[in-house]
């Protein structure tokens, strides 16, 4: 019997989440329990489940699971394929994440219930469609109150929000150093003047830091200036203001990103359909119960995966090929496909408190299959990373690798080595193969048509 | 700000013990420090917001009347439109 807390719950003194037997429970304990129980008698979480905006869960009877004694209530809640960090984002996601939450806190209000919180982590995306996770974010509602999550909805999305939109996309790289969202004050001031004064990131982020300061308690013993009561209506409003405000946040990548990666690249009409073909059969051939795509741009490739019932990440360091991926998974209602940002040479550590609460990517790994398509030489010559350290690093991420190889000859890595000296000897398929050779078992070499290419099958050792 | 420089002390304690009331134990479990500054804030733009949302609902009410009666004569309800993420 085995029983382990998921790391980074522990917070919420309302409960917590934990596996069990290799099963996932959440712990309701005792003091949240009058306001589970509104949320169950009001209808708040059947209609936020059957909405598909809260995560489903069921009740199991608490002898079921070893618990202690604050413990009041068990639930099982539903798994989610792959957990991601609100930092691995594109904007779009941390949009329609915001957006989410302003839903459920407008849902809730109907009820007689409010979010207690508005953290970018209660939010978690099945494929392209996002979900809030915590279900024990609701309270009861108290009359008059202020929302106590306001500030923490400002730093955690309206923040990193405007700073992408409006100064650089590369900004929402804050919330990977900040992990209790972005300070409204650091906001405020990298933001250009234009937008710093546009009213609605006027009030919600630099007035904001200002009233924050102010009334920071620096002495002791002063006194504490009590806040106005703020009506249902005043939340209300607010709630549609922050709403209207991200609505309206759009960003358009400037650049060639943007514009058809696939032109840019050496593919002829008889290579690319070449290249589905012999990768759908290795796919079907393999049945892996997910699959990372490692470099996969717009998420082409990744679709042979996911089309297939498959659940499959599509890592790209480049924001824009995320965004374009994901507007595309979220139009189709793709709950297979998830994009996210990854620079693979500096992936998503471990982090938060004991370095624990966010996993690194290796840790949420390993997968069955990974495909690495056109990325190798990224690394070993943009990069200058030996074969042999790409080959450790893809056995951490994944049992069996799927690795599109583009030789020296092909105008592709021609352009990497254009203004560099070539110190790269080994870079040739017998040279990966060498490389790959005491992780890897090769099981296929397979030439891509029209192309001097190699799609190769590598399977782990051990 | 201001409002409760302005009244007289015995009305500020009154004050003091209402807003108290309001503020009570009954959101304990509500770990979040919420801020002072935070609070103070939505306690100046709240009445804004407020009126904002009214004006716009209310505005969106009309809209609706109004197209409604334009369609009159087809069947055709109004097909919400935008983002589905509400």
């Amino acid at each position: 019997m085995t029983q382990t807390r998921i790391s980074g719950s522990f917070r919420d003194p309302s409960g917590f989440v934990f596996r069990h037997d290799g099963a996932l429970y959440r712990q309701v304990n005792q003091v949240y329990r009058p306001h589970y129980d509104a949320a169950v008698e009001s209808g708040f979480f059947r209609a936020a489940m059957d909405e598909g905006l809260l995560v489903p869960h069921v009740e199991v009877p608490l002898a079921q699971v070893p618990h202690d004694d604050g413990a009041s209530v068990m639930l099982r809640p539903d798994e989610l394929p792959f957990v991601s960090y609100p930092y691995e984002w594109c904007v779009s996601q941390l949009q329609d994440a915001a957006l989410l939450t302003l839903a459920l806190q407008r849902r809730a209000l109907e009820h007689g219930l409010w979010l207690k919180d508005a953290s970018a982590y209660n939010v978690q995306f099945v494929g392209c469609n996002p979900v809030f996770i915590d279900t024990l974010s609701f309270e009861r509602y108290p009359e008059g109150r202020p929302w106590v999550a306001y500030r923490q909805f400002c730093m955690h999305f309206l923040a990193p929000l405007a700073l992408a939109c409006h100064a650089h996309v590369g900004l929402a790289g804050l919330l990977r150093v900040n992990v209790d969202g972005i300070p409204l004050d650091l906001a405020s001031r990298v933001l250009p003047w234009a937008s710093r004064v546009r009213p609605a990131l006027l009030v919600h982020l630099r007035l904001h830091a200002q009233a924050i300061a102010r009334h920071a308690q620096t002495k002791e013993g002063a006194a504490v200036a009590q806040p106005r009561p703020v009506s249902r209506a005043a939340l209300l409003g607010l709630v549609d203001h922050l709403e209207r405000t991200i609505r309206r946040m759009q960003w358009s990548p400037a650049g060639t990103e943007w514009a058809d990666y696939y032109d840019h690249t050496n593919y002829s009409a008889e290579a690319a359909a070449s290249k589905q073909a012999l990768l759908a059969g290795l796919i079907d051939e393999l049945q892996p119960r997910s699959v990372w795509d490692l470099g996969a741009n717009t998420g082409v490739f990744s679709r042979l995966a996911s089309s297939r019932g498959i659940p499959t990440v599509a890592f790209d360091v480049d924001p824009a090929a995320v965004e374009r991926n994901y507007r595309q998974g979220r139009k189709e209602r793709d709950a297979r496909l998830l994009p996210l940002v990854m620079d693979l040479t500096n992936p998503s550590p471990d982090l938060g408190w004991d370095g624990g609460e966010r996993l690194s990517l290796a840790a949420r790994g390993p997968v069955d299959v990974v495909m690495a398509l056109a990325l190798v030489h990224h690394l070993a010559i943009g990069n200058n990373v030996p074969l042999a350290w790409i080959a450790r690093f893809l056995r951490r991420l994944g049992r069996h690798v799927v690795l599109e190889f583009v030789p020296k000859s092909d105008g592709q890595v021609g352009r990497l080595l254009a203004s560099r000296d070539d110190i790269f000897p080994d870079y040739d398929a017998a040279g990966l193969e060498r490389a790959f050779a005491a992780e890897f078992e090769l099981r296929r070499r397979l030439p891509i048509e029209g192309s001097e290419r190699l799609l190769y099958l590598f399977s782990a050792r051990n | 700000m201001n409002a409760n420089r302005s009244t007289n002390s015995i009305a500020r304690w009154q004050f003091a013990i209402l807003v108290a009331a309001l503020l009570g134990a009954r959101d304990a479990h509500a770990y979040l420090d919420p801020t002072t500054g935070s609070m103070i804030l939505q306690g100046i733009v709240g009445g804004a917001m407020a009126g904002l949302f009214v004006v716009r609902r209310q505005w969106a009410q009309l809209k609706g009347w109004f197209s409604r009666r334009r369609a009159a004569g087809t069947d055709s309800s109004q097909a919400p439109s935008g983002r589905d993420a509400d």
